[in-house]
């Protein structure tokens, strides 16, 4: 180490101590800039290697074409997708809230009917006016209606609980409200890495849906999202006629 | 409890707007109105009166954070009992609402017996 050390900088030392010991200004001056030329050129060098490295894994980077397809495609689907989530959810917490409003008011009603008639039918037994049939069946109401009454109370609470259950839309959709904002970022910040790479992302940005591997299954279909999907059971009704007729020719 | 107390219930989801504007009613509360977000609460309190808000901290537009800090410096609003009914649950924060006047702190996903209990202690003292 000490040999290369002395190898490589020795001579250009010796002259500046010389020069130095000599009181040689322009002498000293000029080994001063041999010494800081030679260093700078080692670190050109290096400078130059990494540079080169950097841009061709730049390249290799941009041209790759799942990242291509990735800034262009898969991303802004995904946001699609999550918003659809949210809509969906949105939907059925809705629609899950509607059938416990108007549920409320039945069983709210039935259970009042319920206590009602209950105490009505044991005074109707205990005035002691009823025949035994009449008083065996008033007993047998009275407990019907006890019962009703209570599995109405029941009914009510549950539908209480039905709509408190429903909060899951507000929770799962803030957080899948941030995710859209993290994917919308990752999306801004590819896109910002892949522009320059010319012909690639508008290339790619139109990358044909038919490139998609069905055979796994894709999933539910996502408005504006997925290309070429049913409308309705009907059509896939038709479709697979189609497709029977086809296999039979 | 005074059935009377007319609410103002904000939060950015429709749903929970809706799950709890159905709770106050099974509490005997008839008068519940909603807003999306900080910035449609703030004039609809300053418009007409209200006795309760119960707001949600994370919505975009005004958070309701800073609404609660509107309402404490709007010498009109400064006294209306407020709740956050929230998922926000960071000690912290907690102890930051508290200190911007919060009556009540509710943390999401909440029962209907948690929310009625602290209403009922929030407005115990105004009744």
């Amino acid at each position: 180490m000490s040999a290369t050390l002395q190898q490589q900088w020795g001579e250009v030392c010796l002259a500046l101590q010389q020069a130095l010991a000599a009181g040689d200004e322009p002498r000293f001056l000029a080994a001063v800039d041999s010494l800081t030329g030679m260093r700078e050129s080692g670190l050109w060098d290096s400078l130059r290697q990494l540079d080169q490295r950097l841009r061709s894994a730049l390249d290799q980077f941009r041209l790759d074409p799942r990242l291509l397809r990735l800034a262009g495609k898969e991303i802004p689907d995904a946001r699609a997708r999550l918003d659809h989530v949210l809509r969906l959810t949105d939907e059925a917490a809705h629609r899950t809230m509607d059938l416990v409003e108007s549920s409320t008011p039945l069983v709210t009603r039935t259970a009042a009917a319920a206590a009602t008639l209950r105490a009505e039918c044991r005074e109707a037994r205990e005035s002691g006016a009823a025949s035994p049939y009449w008083h065996e069946l008033l007993t047998r109401l009275e407990s019907h209606f006890v019962a009703a009454h209570a599995d109405g109370e029941t009914v009510k609470t549950n539908l209480v609980e039905v709509l408190m259950a429903q909060g899951f839309q507000d929770l799962s959709g803030q957080i899948i409200r941030r995710v859209i904002e993290l994917v919308a970022q990752l999306e801004d910040e590819l896109a910002r890495l892949v522009q320059g790479s010319d012909r690639a992302v508008s290339g790619n940005r139109q990358a044909p849906a038919e490139e998609e591997d069905t055979s796994r299954g894709l999933g539910p279909a996502i408005p504006g999202v997925s290309v070429s999907t049913v409308d309705g059971q009907q059509d896939v009704d038709e479709l697979l006629a189609m497709g029977v007729a086809m296999k039979g020719i | 409890m005074n059935k009377d107390l007319r609410f103002l219930v904000v939060d950015d989801f429709s749903t929970m707007r809706r799950i709890v504007k159905n709770l106050l009613h099974d509490l005997g509360y008839a008068h519940v109105q909603e807003a999306d977000d900080g910035k449609t609460a703030l004039p609809m309190l300053q418009a007409e009166p209200f006795d309760v808000l119960i707001t949600d901290w994370n919505m975009p537009g005004m958070p309701g954070l800073d609404l609660l800090k509107a309402v404490r410096s709007d010498p009109k609003l400064a006294k209306l009992p407020v709740l956050m009914l929230t998922a926000e649950a960071k000690r912290d924060q907690i102890v930051e609402a508290a200190k911007a006047g919060v009556n009540g702190y509710v943390i999401k996903p909440f029962t209907a017996q948690v929310l009625a209990e602290k209403l009922e202690k929030m407005l115990a003292p105004a009744a």
